[in-house]
């Protein structure tokens, strides 16, 4: 699925402006400085909002590509170009000391944190999907490595279920009612456990 | 919705027989359960003609211009393209991983994704299948859809 596409793209370029200059103003405001260069760094900042917006529009078409390598270079091509404006800036208006650095970082610390929100949902999505397909898939697999065998017990109308905890996030895949204690032992023989702990 | 079993052993054949008032979203979704369980894919295997129940076809997948749908243990050459029976069997739970296969998210044991953000297929057959990135979107789509269904 294309995300950004012709009819999104400024809107896109708008709302990463927004977002980018707020977030320099912000800044500003906490470091307590005074941009001498407003002016050029605002349209700068509109320049980037743009080329970085067009360069991640890229990855749709790299989609058959491994992600890291993709990843890394759209990163090397962005820097590249901010660098390479910045040195063209430097030969029409004066740039301060530190204009490298701070574009590097400019650049560095969004893309860092857009990456690792990017993998926290992949892997967010995969587990869901899993908990999903569990459902789909009948009778789940009882691992003693990652899941615990628990009955809960309901204080209110003392139904009891029986399941599988996950020791990680405690995540409780429902298997079966107990109602006697046959029911039980059943469960108990099907996935080899001997002792099983109860939950209110 | 009750269930009731009845055992008669007089009966030459298993039938199953719903009665409803209307047909709402819980009957919907058990006839959508039921008929993919009863449909049947016809295709050729070692040069004989084969009935594969779909619920047993684990996936889909073209392979230089032909179709094969694949079982747990052999697989049979289909005479429709990959993209009509991603449109029949979009309802049985079947979904376009990518450009060549379309996966039954029943026969789907796991999912795993590693660190080039590829999700890896674990069927219930021990196959393992690769699912493009492109398509991640609409086969978590899917899947939701049905894990709504089933509850």
């Amino acid at each position: 699925m294309k995300l950004i596409h012709k009819h999104n793209f400024f809107a896109i370029v708008c709302v990463a402006f927004t977002i980018v200059v707020c977030t320099k103003l912000l800044a500003e405001k906490i470091a307590g400085v005074t941009d001498p260069y407003y002016t050029e760094n605002i349209f700068t900042c509109l320049f980037f909002s743009a080329v970085i917006t067009f360069i991640f529009a890229a990855h749709y078409y790299l989609q058959q590509f491994p992600f890291v390598p993709v990843a890394l270079g759209q990163y090397a091509v962005t820097l590249g170009l901010i660098m390479l404006f910045v040195w063209g800036m430097g030969h029409f208006s004066e740039t301060s000391e530190g204009a490298y650095r701070d574009m590097i970082l400019s650049v560095t610390i969004p893309y860092l944190i857009g990456a690792a929100v990017y993998y926290i949902t992949f892997f967010r999505e995969i587990r869901k999907a899993n908990r999903v397909l569990e459902q789909l898939g009948g009778t789940p697999e009882f691992d003693p490595l990652k899941q615990e065998a628990i009955i809960r017990a309901s204080i209110c109308t003392g139904e009891k279920v029986a399941g599988f905890k996950n020791k990680e996030d405690g995540h409780f895949t429902e298997i079966c009612v107990i109602r006697t204690p046959k029911d039980e032992a059943e469960f108990k023989e099907k996935y080899h456990i001997e002792q099983i702990k109860v939950e209110y | 919705m009750k269930l009731i079993k009845t055992k008669d052993e007089q009966l030459k054949e298993n039938y199953l027989e719903l009665h409803y008032r209307s047909i709402d979203e819980e009957t919907k979704a058990v006839l959508a359960r039921l008929t993919s369980q009863l449909q049947y894919v016809d295709g050729v295997s070692e040069e004989k003609h084969e009935a594969v129940a779909l619920t047993d076809v684990f996936y889909f997948e073209s392979v230089d211009h032909k179709t094969f749908a694949y079982t747990a243990d052999h697989c049979v050459e289909m005479r429709e393209a990959l993209r009509d029976l991603a449109e029949a069997y979009e309802n049985a739970g079947f979904v376009r991983i990518s450009k060549s296969v379309i996966v039954n998210l029943y026969q789907i044991k796991k999912l795993q994704g590693d660190l080039n953000m590829r999700v890896k297929l674990y069927m219930k057959n021990g196959e393992v299948l690769v699912m493009n990135r492109s398509y991640r979107a609409e086969f978590y789509q899917k899947l939701n859809k049905l894990g709504r269904r089933g509850q």
